[in-house]
């Protein structure tokens, strides 16, 4: 386990981080508009990967607590990419449809969302199979889930209060089934009564594929 | 969209096959169905080989074969032609495996944690706020 690993990680890190500054920051010098009744939202530049990548250092070198990372590491030698757009990052599979990307905003890599779908909440990110309530679509269509609570990656965390509205998470609907069936068995003791029911609940099976977000 | 009923974009149901009998009252549906909407039934879905078997002095049957070997029978048994197609409908959108218990496994998933692994020295404190609407 080299510290080039970590130089690297380093470096994406901040090129990344470099890019969402430079849009949020022009965001911020214009005007404070787009703010809905319903959304607004935190924005959390993070710590979590410099704290990952101290705890690396930690486990190896020494059992104390983590400190900043400059004063652990010399200056790295790498310099990161100069205004590369932001296509490098953003790309995924080519399954993504370009219309998703030019409608709902650039994909987030390497993220999780928490969706709201049929009364409860699901912990998302891409590739993931989630068992929902039935929904009225159909095996194979391409939904959107609107009701996305929270998006984090590595670089950042966004909090919606309740809901953010920039941020869309796409599925694709693979199984509309029943359940197992469970068996519901009701008994009076002394009484000489009981009773048996079967029960299959209807079920939505759908895999996610895109989690987008519009940063601007 | 009704072309892909599938996993991972694999197509999930090979074969669907129709067991009927020419002369049982339970058998009425499927008739009509044969009779008058079989072509529909195929057109819909190219990919999928829908055969019709008559069997004499039986009750009627859906039968869908899966790309996972398994077989699953529908009893068709005194249903309408809507109710058998509904039936057709049913085993399309299902995968080759037995029913399970989804409440168990709500969400199956390859990532582990992206943000990092949770310990003792993780700093949540010095955590900048970049934009707050």
């Amino acid at each position: 386990l080299s510290v080039k690993n970590l130089l690297v990680c380093v470096a994406t890190h901040s090129s990344f981080s470099s890019m969402l500054s430079r849009t949020l920051g022009a965001v911020s010098s214009s005007l404070p508009s787009r703010a809905t009744t319903h959304s607004s939202c935190r924005i959390f530049s993070s710590c979590p990967s410099s704290s990952s990548s101290s705890l690396f250092l930690s486990r190896y070198a020494s059992t104390t607590p983590a400190k900043p990372l400059s004063s652990v590491l010399t200056v790295p030698t790498y310099s990161p990419p100069s205004d590369t757009p932001s296509t490098d990052i953003n790309s995924s599979s080519s399954d993504t449809n370009p219309e998703l990307i030019r409608k709902y905003g650039p994909i987030v890599p390497q993220s999780f969302a928490v969706v709201h779908v049929g009364g409860k909440q699901y912990k998302v990110s891409k590739g993931d199979v989630i068992t929902t309530e039935k929904l009225p679509v159909e095996v194979g269509d391409n939904i959107i889930l609107d009701k996305v609570l929270l998006v984090g990656s590595k670089e950042f965390t966004a909090i919606g209060t309740p809901i953010l509205t920039a941020a869309k998470v796409s599925a694709t609907i693979e199984e509309q089934t029943r359940m197992q069936k469970a068996i519901i068995f009701k008994r009076k003791r002394r009484k000489n009564t009981q009773r048996t029911q079967g029960h299959r609940q209807y079920v939505t099976v759908m895999r996610i594929t895109d989690i987008f977000m519009n940063y601007a | 969209n009704r072309d892909t009923m599938s996993r991972k974009g694999v197509q999930q149901l090979n074969k669907i096959v129709i067991q009927y009998c020419k002369w049982g009252g339970s058998s009425k549906g499927v008739r009509d169905l044969i009779n008058n909407g079989l072509e529909d039934l195929k057109s819909i879905n190219p990919s999928l080989t829908v055969e019709v078997v008559q069997r004499s002095n039986k009750h009627p049957n859906v039968r869908g074969e899966y790309v996972t070997g398994i077989v699953k029978t529908i009893s068709a048994r005194n249903e309408d032609a809507e109710g058998v197609q509904k039936l057709v409908d049913s085993l399309k959108s299902q995968w080759g495996t037995k029913a399970k218990n989804w409440n168990k496994h709500r969400r199956i998933t390859d990532q582990l944690c992206t943000q990092g692994p949770w310990s003792p020295f993780v700093d949540l404190k010095n955590v900048e706020v970049v934009r707050e609407n």
